[in-house]
């Protein structure tokens, strides 16, 4: 999988030139540890030929050099393992701070993908409103405009979901309880069935349960798969089905959402990973990674599976029927 | 309008109201138009004819433009290749430059420059495939046919981008004299993109090695620092 979004402008050349500073930062310490070592047990030898010098007894002078000895020891070693556990907590650090520069790096290349996309549609539609390529066609016009309207709302979403995942990755809290959610998936069917430019056959069989759930996130994860499922699907119409999967356990029900898309062509284990961006497909992973954190953020979670026969979230909640609201 | 008529294009296009629209506008402009929305059916879509102009997005759900780039050129050596992509990075640009396309525009775009630079394209792939004066000529090592975007060297037949093919033909036109890195793009690449003289000194190193004898110490494409090349 070549990853052109996020090509980064690795410095290879700086990674060397660090690792070569860290190698040559173990050599001193490891070299000013020895010969600090060796200083101190001459010392001890000189402290000791003094003493016997003074007319100490030697039993006396041999048992002060040992200790000093062993004292130097393991003070050697104690300032060995010091300096070494802090140099590799500090190449742990600049490792750390290394990849996170690449995801930032990779997060911005992805978001400004994902932003030029619809940007681009909307450019397309407009300028060619602006420039009467739909003529006296009104029909045309019309599609042109539900096309504008559509890849705005898509720009939209784009921007909530990045300020969303910004504020998830940030530590944002989600207000999670008692909630019946058939009400909630019914109303996001009812504003996903009346697309303008395609034709939709959204479906549910959902029995009026509680699960514990926060609703605003709740309707994000449902936005994210409706509109993932739109982005791949390339068929007419557009088939999505909600159900409850059989129960396998009393404090959990999940909830399965299916498209009749074409599936994900790469490993589908690769789904809900950020900065995704599987085989050159478009999308960095966004949508379905900020689902996933959101339904763990509510106490449930998420799993994906695809095949050429469509693509399939499972998402699972905790059982809201005994909790207290 | 009836100038396009019969000009063939393949736009490979995964986004469905890109893709849409631009098929129209493209149509309305006399173009015949193949849409496809994945490598796979822009695959089927190959097989079925030659098209005169492909426009390839870099993203598509199942593979990558880039890898596609390959195929076209093996099928058809004669396609004006251009890419459309949101990935605007230099060396994205310079990587599908390398990979022979006659142009490369960033998403979003106007759609009468993106006409423009098609239009320019097609030319320039016209004028590469037209018959050249210069067939079965040999340069060093090598016997190049222009017009077959094909050079024979060292036992073997290897295909050249257009862009190489070009770099070469002027080289060939000029030889003796000079060329300028300037030169070379306007001549070549006109005033659509413009790449790096990275790429050009890519460019060059790789016809160094279809042509030259020895190809580190190159005696034949002579570099003038400062200034271009020299075909001696």
């Amino acid at each position: 999988m070549r990853h052109y979004g996020s090509r980064l402008h690795t410095p290879e050349k700086k990674i060397w030139l660090m690792l070569a500073a860290h190698l040559f930062w173990i050599f001193t310490i490891l070299s000013i540890g020895a010969w600090w070592g060796v200083h101190m047990h001459g010392q001890a030898k000189k402290i000791a030929a003094l003493e016997t010098r003074a007319g100490i007894d030697p039993a006396a002078v041999n048992d002060h050099f040992f200790r000093t000895q062993r004292m130097i020891g393991w003070e050697s070693a104690a300032f060995f393992v010091l300096l070494m556990a802090s140099t590799a907590l500090l190449v742990w650090i600049y490792w750390r701070d290394m990849k996170r520069n690449r995801s930032m790096h990779a997060f911005f290349a992805s978001v400004t993908h994902e932003l030029k996309t619809p940007l681009t549609s909307i450019r397309l539609q407009a300028e060619s409103i602006a420039e009467g390529f739909a003529g006296t066609d009104g029909g045309r016009r019309n599609i042109l405009v539900s096309r504008l309207l559509e890849d705005t709302m898509r720009l939209e979403s784009q921007v909530e979901r990045t300020l969303e995942l910004g504020r998830i990755e940030g530590g944002g809290k989600l207000h999670v309880r008692p909630v019946r959610i058939k009400p909630i998936i019914e109303r996001a069917m009812n504003a996903w069935r009346d697309m303008p430019s395609r034709r939709m056959d959204v479906r549910a069989d959902i029995p009026d349960i509680t699960v514990l759930a926060d609703i605003p996130g709740f309707q994000v994860v449902l936005k994210n798969l409706f509109e993932n499922t739109l982005r791949h699907t390339h068929v007419e119409p557009v088939r999505i089905s909600i159900s409850l999967a059989p129960e396998d356990r009393p404090d959990r029900k999940v909830l399965c959402f299916r498209d009749n898309g074409e599936g994900y062509p790469g490993d589908p284990k690769e789904l809900g990973r950020l900065f995704l961006r599987g085989s050159g497909s478009q999308g960095a992973g966004v949508g379905l990674y900020l689902a996933g954190r959101l339904m763990s953020a509510m106490g449930g979670g998420i799993g994906f599976s695809s095949d050429k026969s469509g693509f399939e979230a499972r998402l699972e909640f905790l059982n809201g029927d005994n909790a207290d609201g | 309008m009836d100038e396009k008529k019969g000009v063939s294009l393949l736009l490979v296009e995964d986004e469905r109201n890109v893709g849409s629209t631009l098929v129209e506008r493209f149509a309305a402009e006399g173009f015949d138009v193949a849409w496809s929305v994945s490598v796979a059916s822009a695959r089927k879509e190959l097989a079925k004819k030659e098209f005169d102009a492909a426009l390839v997005d870099v993203g598509l759900p199942d593979g990558n433009g880039f890898d596609l780039a390959g195929e076209i050129r093996k099928s058809s050596r004669k396609t004006a290749l251009v890419f459309l992509t949101a990935y605007g990075t230099p060396e994205d640009r310079v990587h599908g430059l390398e990979l022979g396309a006659e142009d490369y525009v960033v998403k979003p775009f106007h759609f009468k420059e993106l006409l423009l630079r098609i239009n320019n394209a097609i030319k320039r792939a016209g004028r590469m495939s037209a018959s050249s004066p210069f067939e079965g000529i040999k340069i060093g090592k090598a016997t190049v046919w222009f017009s077959k975007f094909e050079i024979y060297s060292e036992g073997s037949s290897h295909s050249l981008t257009h862009k190489e093919c070009a770099v070469l033909r002027l080289l060939f036109e000029k030889r003796g004299n000079v060329v300028s890195r300037e030169e070379i793009l306007i001549e070549v690449w006109g005033d659509g993109e413009i790449p790096s003289s990275r790429t050009i000194d890519n460019f060059i190193v790789r016809i160094r090695r279809l042509v030259e004898e020895n190809p580190e110490n190159p005696q034949l494409i002579r570099s003038v620092r400062g200034v271009g090349y020299q075909l001696v």
